[in-house]
């Protein structure tokens, strides 16, 4: 039947045919059980009524189940092995370790903090030794060497 | 290579990388395939590798939560993997942003020729609510609205070719009496 035939009924394409759609989207399990034909009348009512409304969903199913399959590039392949290796691999951890890590995480960053700022004051000859008390202990010297007139 | 379905997802979803390799090797050209069907006629066939890695991370994501969602009593992992794809992919098309070119930087040939002739559409059908059932309904649309043939419907519908025929005709003779009469 040509597309000419459908001009008396109207617009067949634009409306829901008066088929009301389900309320949620189904999932993908639920569509793929459809596919092959393993869900009961009832479900099978509800997903298609689904499909009369969702044009964009149907057709991008369709075009998915017609689809041959396309051999990986060796780039895509390496990528996508590259998402699950040992360490990239999350083991599940208990809650209080996980509140021990975080209590612990900064105790280093703070002990080189605290080493830094006592080597600074070593260095400095510790907090009293001001720049200007250093100057003037340093002028007495040079004062104590000269000859008395 | 190995077979879809001789691979372990129980091993995949415990994150062996052995068994995710497999399956990469396995799952990921019938994934490509679905993408690339959707992403070619969309004129985006340049990002096929990027929504593949999508479509993988998608699957890994959450310590593997979306895979360990399948069930095979239900349907077949390629299936569900060509919903999954068809479904990424959808979301792929719909992030991106819109393509606005200027028509003065057009070139000529690829300018329309002429306006094309004012035929506008008719005005869409009142059918009544139950008029039709979900798979009456779905015919008419994949025959009509998706230019599907009926071999092709009856392939997706998983019946006779004659029985989509038979539900076309209910279809037709149910609307041509609710919305034309008898006559």
């Amino acid at each position: 039947m040509k597309k000419r035939d459908q001009q008396p009924l109207g617009n067949l394409c634009a409306g829901n045919l008066g088929v009301d759609p389900a309320a949620e989207t189904p999932d993908a399990m639920e569509l793929a059980a459809w596919f092959d034909g393993r869900l009961a009348a009832a479900q099978s009512e509800r997903v298609e009524a689904q499909l009369v409304a969702n044009t964009a969903l149907r057709q991008a199913l369709l075009h998915a189940n017609r689809a041959e399959p396309s051999p990986l590039t060796a780039w895509e392949c390496v990528r996508a092995q590259a998402l699950v290796t040992p360490a990239a691999v999350p083991t599940a951890i208990p809650r209080w370790r996980y509140w021990l890590d975080k209590l612990l995480q900064p105790v280093p960053v703070w002990a080189m903090a605290i080493v830094l700022a006592l080597c600074g004051f070593y260095l400095g000859s510790g907090l009293g030794a001001a720049p200007h008390q250093r100057e003037a202990q340093l002028l007495a010297q040079i004062l104590g060497g000269l000859p008395s007139l | 290579m190995p077979e879809l379905e001789t691979i372990s997802l129980a091993r995949v979803c415990r994150g062996d990388p052995a068994a995710w390799r497999d399956f990469v090797d396995a799952a990921g050209p019938v994934l490509r395939g679905a993408a690339q069907r959707l992403l070619v006629p969309a004129g985006r066939g340049d990002d096929v590798a990027e929504v593949l890695q999508e479509i993988f991370l998608r699957l890994v994501r959450n310590e593997f939560r979306l895979l360990k969602r399948y069930d095979p009593q239900r349907a077949k992992l390629r299936t569900w993997l060509g919903v999954i794809a068809a479904s990424a992919t959808v979301d792929w098309l719909r992030r991106l942003p819109p393509v606005h070119e200027a028509l003065s930087e057009l070139p000529e040939y690829r300018l329309p020729a002429a306006p094309a002739p004012a035929d506008p559409d008719p005005p869409p059908v009142e059918i009544p609510a139950g008029l039709l059932s979900a798979r009456q309904a779905l015919v008419l649309k994949l025959l009509y609205c998706d230019d599907r043939d009926v071999s092709e419907v009856a392939g997706l519908l998983r019946i006779e070719p004659q029985t989509v025929r038979s539900l076309r005709h209910k279809a037709i003779s149910r609307l041509r009496k609710a919305l034309i009469g008898d006559a």
